[in-house]
């Protein structure tokens, strides 16, 4: 592989980590802050690319598009909240068959099993032509379009997530997933900060997967499919290298860059020829379990291998 | 003022029935520090439940300074009544800074918009409050609640109980799950912040002494009935040994 492939490479996993990062910070918001497991997310991944690409294919701007697609993952997130909250259903369960109920919508929505619309309708467009003017290359132009958009949207959530969990509101969704008894003993209406939590945690996926299906310049009614477990891989490695004292912020912007380093290590692997891409989503899958096997290791190594090597220095 | 008027509190699983309290009654004047004590079963937990809106009676009416509360639920009722309970990761968010459990039980009441959960002033008057106990938790407001002990955790959560002054505080076996040195420190925490506060209070403790030695007024509970009510020189006259004999009978 030559430095220029591989460095294209590593551009176009930038743009992809930063395109993703707003579902695994969706993730974070429902698995650990309210310590949920939400499956609507590869749902609501897909419904927010078939209405973005629907509405742009049908000729609305990108705006809108923007717009309308977390507005359709929040209302997904608040079906799974309603069905999990006020049926009592678990919340897997709800999740599941959310999603499920999507499948049938955005077939529905799309009037097809697939959808595509002209580049020029897409976000990146007006970034692409802007960066042409600089004599950029038409291909680096677009992979820099990516991550301006990427880094332009990812900053806009993580400081709306921000200021919003700094607020009384914000910290009683917190107090809701730390300990629902304690909440409640405070007054706090713990239903409708989980319904809060995750018509907020949909939102934002909805808006990735609008993001996601321009840049792949389609979406059809399998653009959600692994889409959880790409998010996920990215929480944890992104968990791993955060700091144990971290602020709200802080951790919202290590999710974002273990993104960054999930697409980075799967670009790597790829391109370098060791794997063909058939074989993405076991090493997506491999990178996940590895991930979440490390404060395991850690611990393991503080316990059995540390103290021997401190006797070592000492001796 | 509390009152509970003809309160009976029946479980039914489907297959058969259990009646926990029977028509109780119970009156508590404001400012009263009242002792609950009985055997395991008797029904002090589900009064409790019932007084905090986690369990609605089965029949029967809660009057709080002469409204009806029996059909307010749990969240509701959280402006005029806190709770703490035995076990002390019940009573704090682990995974919150002790400022940021501070603040949910500051705001407690009121409305919880978008304004700033923690502002300047409010880590000054925390750490104001915490300094009074003399146990150094002043200077781990920023440190997570799940890094305090079980005695130091039940403090925080005493504190932010009364934090906005209950109509009524429910201090269910508060001691129970420390050793008899941080109890015991804990007790007289509790009856300062009573006593200088004015808080209508109901405590539920197995320590025969600390019911007595506690509080205006111990009430023995068996089988879901009253079948001891005495305050003043009555009750300082009991001794462990009369109430122990009382609860064998």
């Amino acid at each position: 592989m030559t430095t220029d492939l591989f460095l294209t490479s590593l551009y176009g996993s930038l743009g992809q980590g930063l395109l993703y990062a707003p579902v695994a910070i969706g993730i974070y918001l429902s698995l650990r802050i309210m310590k949920k497991p939400d499956l609507t997310i590869e749902g609501t991944f897909a419904f927010g690319a078939v209405l973005a690409m629907t509405m742009l294919h049908h000729g609305a701007h990108f705006m809108a598009a923007l717009l309308i697609a977390p507005l359709g993952g929040a209302v997904a997130g608040l079906a799974t909240a309603i069905i999990h909250t006020k049926l009592k259903i678990d919340g897997i369960i709800s999740g599941l068959l959310v999603t499920m109920a999507l499948f049938s919508v955005n077939l529905f929505v799309m009037d097809s099993s697939t959808i595509s619309a002209p580049l020029d309708r897409f976000i990146f467009a007006p970034v692409r032509t802007w960066l042409l003017g600089f004599g950029m290359q038409s291909f680096n132009a677009l992979l820099w379009s990516y991550i301006i958009i990427g880094a332009i949207v990812l900053t806009m959530v993580v400081t709306a997530l921000y200021l919003l969990y700094s607020t009384a509101f914000g910290l009683s969704i917190r107090a809701t997933g730390d300990n629902e008894r304690m909440a409640c003993s405070n007054g706090i209406n713990t239903n409708s900060r989980k319904l809060a939590a995750l018509v907020i945690a949909n939102a934002i996926t909805g808006l990735a997967g609008a993001l996601v299906a321009q840049q792949q310049s389609g979406a059809n009614v399998n653009s959600g499919t692994g889409v959880l477990i790409i998010g996920l891989a990215a929480l944890v490695m992104g968990e791993i290298i955060t700091p144990k004292r971290a602020s709200m912020l802080t951790r919202f912007l290590f999710i974002s860059l273990g993104s960054i380093i999930y697409f980075a290590c799967i670009t790597l692997v790829t391109a370098s020829g060791l794997l063909h891409a058939n074989w993405t989503r076991l090493l997506t899958a491999v990178l996940a379990l590895l991930a979440l096997c490390v404060p395991k290791l850690r611990e393991l190594f503080a316990k059995h291998v540390l103290p021997k090597l401190r006797k070592g220095v000492a001796a | 003022m509390i009152e509970l008027k003809n309160i009976s509190q029946v479980f039914d699983n489907g297959v058969e029935t259990k009646q926990v309290l029977h028509e109780l009654n119970l009156t508590i004047p404001e400012g009263q520090f009242v002792s609950i004590i009985g055997g395991n079963g008797a029904g002090k937990s589900t009064l409790f439940n019932i007084i905090n809106g986690n369990l609605r009676p089965t029949t029967g009416t809660i009057l709080f300074e002469d409204k009806d509360i029996a059909r307010k639920g749990h969240a509701a009722r959280a402006a005029l009544i806190a709770r703490v309970y035995q076990d002390p990761n019940f009573g704090v968010c682990p995974e919150l800074t002790i400022a940021e459990n501070m603040a949910l039980a500051n705001s407690r009441g009121k409305w919880r918009g978008l304004q700033w959960a923690i502002r300047k002033k409010d880590l000054v008057f925390f750490r104001e409050k915490l300094a009074e106990f003399e146990l150094g938790l002043e200077d781990m407001l920023r440190k997570k609640a799940s890094l305090l002990s079980g005695g130091q955790r039940q403090v925080v959560t005493l504190l932010m109980a009364a934090l906005q002054k209950p109509k009524l505080l429910l201090l269910d076996e508060h001691t129970a799950a420390l050793d008899p040195r941080i109890a015991r420190q804990v007790m007289e925490i509790t009856k300062t912040m009573v006593e200088e506060q004015n808080i209508t209070t109901v405590m539920i403790s197995h320590n025969m002494s600390d019911a007595i030695a506690y509080g205006d007024r111990l009430i023995m509970l068996n089988g879901g009935k009253i079948i001891l009510d005495v305050s003043g020189d009555e009750k300082c006259a009991l001794t462990p040994a009369q109430l122990f004999a009382m609860f064998e009978s």
